[in-house]
Formats: C-alpha cells, sequence, structure tokens
C-alpha cells in the first residue's frame, strides 16, 4: 500500500521484456493471456483442468513496476499484462464512463490488461495498480490539458466485440 | 526548438497535421514497448514502425513527433489517430542513424 503522504515521484523500476501470449480454450471459448519470458509459447494444445488450451497468438511486449524516488516505496503490477487504448468502439461500455468523469481537457482512456479477459474468477487489476499507472504517465505528460486514464479490463463490454489498440510490438516481421 | 522548426531544418515530409510543439530531444526505436518504457515526454520519436500501435505509445508518453525513416508511411487509419492525439507525422528517406546525426548538429541531444 503506497504511503499516503508522499506525493510520489514514481520511476519505472524490475523491467522485463518478454511475450504476451494468449491462448483459447477449445471447449468453452474462454480466452487466457499470460506475460511470459520465454520466446517459445506452446503451440500444441494442453489439458488444465477442465479445459483444453490451444495457442491464438503472441507479441513482445514489456512488464514493469512503479517505485517512488521519494519513499522508495514500491508497487508491483503483478495484475498487469498489457495496457490498450480504448478506441471508444462501444456507447454503452462502462470504460467510456471515465471520459464522462473526466473535466475538460484531452482525455485518453487505456485498459489496463489482466490475464483473464473475461474474468470468470471476477479478479482484475486492482484499484491501486489503477492509481499508480495515471500517477505515473500523468506526471509525465507536458502538454497542457492532456490526461490519460486508465480502467481495467473487468469494465469493458466484453473482450469479444472491443477494438482497442494494444501496446505491443505486432507485425515485427511485416516492416520491410 | 519547435516541430516546424525541425520540419525545414531536417528536411522532413509532414504526413499530417502539423502540431507545433516543443521538441525536447530524440528517442530512436521500433519497439512500442522500449518507447512505453524509454521515451520522455517532448522527445522526438525516430522509428521505421508504422502500425497504429505506435501511435497508442507514443500518445501515452507524450512524443513531441514521429519521423518515419527510410521513406516508410503509415496507413490511413493511423494518420487519423495520430491527427486526434496531436502528434504530428514525418517521413523521411534518411536513415536513423544519418538522421541522428543531423538532429545532433541542430542541438538536439
Amino acid at each position: 500500500m503506497a504511503n499516503e503522504a508522499c506525493r510520489h515521484d514514481w520511476t519505472i523500476v524490475d523491467l522485463q521484456n518478454g511475450y504476451l501470449v494468449t491462448e483459447g480454450c477449445t471447449r468453452c471459448g474462454r480466452r487466457a493471456s499470460f506475460f511470459t519470458l520465454k520466446d517459445q509459447p506452446h503451440l500444441d494444445t494442453y489439458m488444465e483442468g477442465g479445459h483444453r488450451w490451444r495457442f491464438l497468438a503472441s507479441a513482445q511486449s514489456t512488464r514493469f513496476n512503479l517505485q517512488c524516488a521519494k519513499c522508495g516505496i514500491k508497487v508491483e503490477l503483478k495484475n498487469v499484462i498489457g495496457l490498450m487504448l480504448c478506441t471508444e468502439c462501444a456507447e454503452d461500455c462502462d470504460v467510456l464512463k471515465l471520459k464522462d468523469e473526466s473535466e475538460g481537457g484531452s482525455t485518453w482512456i487505456y485498459v489496463a490488461l489482466c490475464s483473464d479477459p473475461m474474468h470468470e474468477n471476477g479478479v482484475c487489476v486492482s484499484d491501486e495498480e489503477i492509481r499508480v499507472l495515471e500517477e505515473y504517465f500523468n506526471g509525465n505528460i507536458k502538454s497542457p490539458g492532456k490526461r490519460v486514464r486508465f480502467a481495467p479490463c473487468i469494465r469493458w463490454k466484453s473482450v469479444d466485440v472491443c477494438q482497442g489498440d494494444v501496446i505491443a510490438d505486432v507485425g515485427m516481421k511485416e516492416i520491410y | 526548438m519547435n516541430v516546424s522548426e525541425l520540419k525545414g531544418k531536417a528536411e522532413l515530409g509532414l504526413l499530417n497535421e502539423l502540431f507545433d510543439r516543443e521538441v525536447e530531444g530524440v528517442f530512436i526505436s521500433d519497439m512500442v514497448s522500449d518507447i512505453v518504457a524509454g521515451v520522455h515526454a517532448g522527445n522526438l520519436l525516430l522509428t521505421i514502425q508504422t502500425h497504429k500501435s505506435l501511435i497508442a505509445s507514443a500518445n501515452l508518453v507524450d512524443v513531441s513527433a514521429v519521423v518515419y525513416v527510410r521513406g516508410k508511411r503509415p496507413a490511413e487509419d493511423v494518420i487519423e489517430l495520430a491527427n486526434r492525439a496531436g502528434i504530428s507525422l514525418f517521413t523521411t528517406d534518411q536513415d536513423a542513424w544519418k538522421l541522428a546525426i543531423r538532429l545532433h548538429g541542430l542541438g538536439l541531444e
């Protein structure tokens, strides 16, 4: 829990460059994502409990924690496996309410992604993780009136209809 | 130095609207994961990556402008997103190395 008396100056620590892997269950359609340092995802289907997982996609990504340079407190972003720019694709999506809550200026909404995009266990990115992400990125913005807001992915309408832009290195082989 | 000055001095081709922001340093990367963790707000970003995710990351870390080197050009939806984000996009036939030397000569670090 962050020290409330300190006006934190967050910096990125524990930076890991790895892979954001998404798998799907061929039986129930459930999707799951995870961050891994291994560059060889499971290409074979495998059983886990009642699920039969199959590889769907992989992209290079980054994972990090945030630490305050003043008081030394560290917040581990253990539930965050990726970030996504909300493209405001569905008016009735709960994520868009962040836009309504924002006062003027230019507000951009990013979604913090957890490993269970269908949220079967009800767990997602925590309020504290959202707060420090906002404090860190907004603390570095210099454009007047510009602000970024983060929403946990549990607030999105559905993983099936969401059309956001995930911040990951897609299409690296398509450069040339 | 601001973006409009830089456009002329470095002979950059503008691909969208000109958002005349202050340029504070240069960052060269083709990986969005690297950009999110390494860019400082106000940096000019040099890259060959033309996909939309790059603009999503550039916007998050508040870059001043993006220069696509070696003649790369993004698709129309990428340009549209950059316009909404207030990020000028440029293209140049120069490679990142030669452009970096030139930018350093103009006083950018």
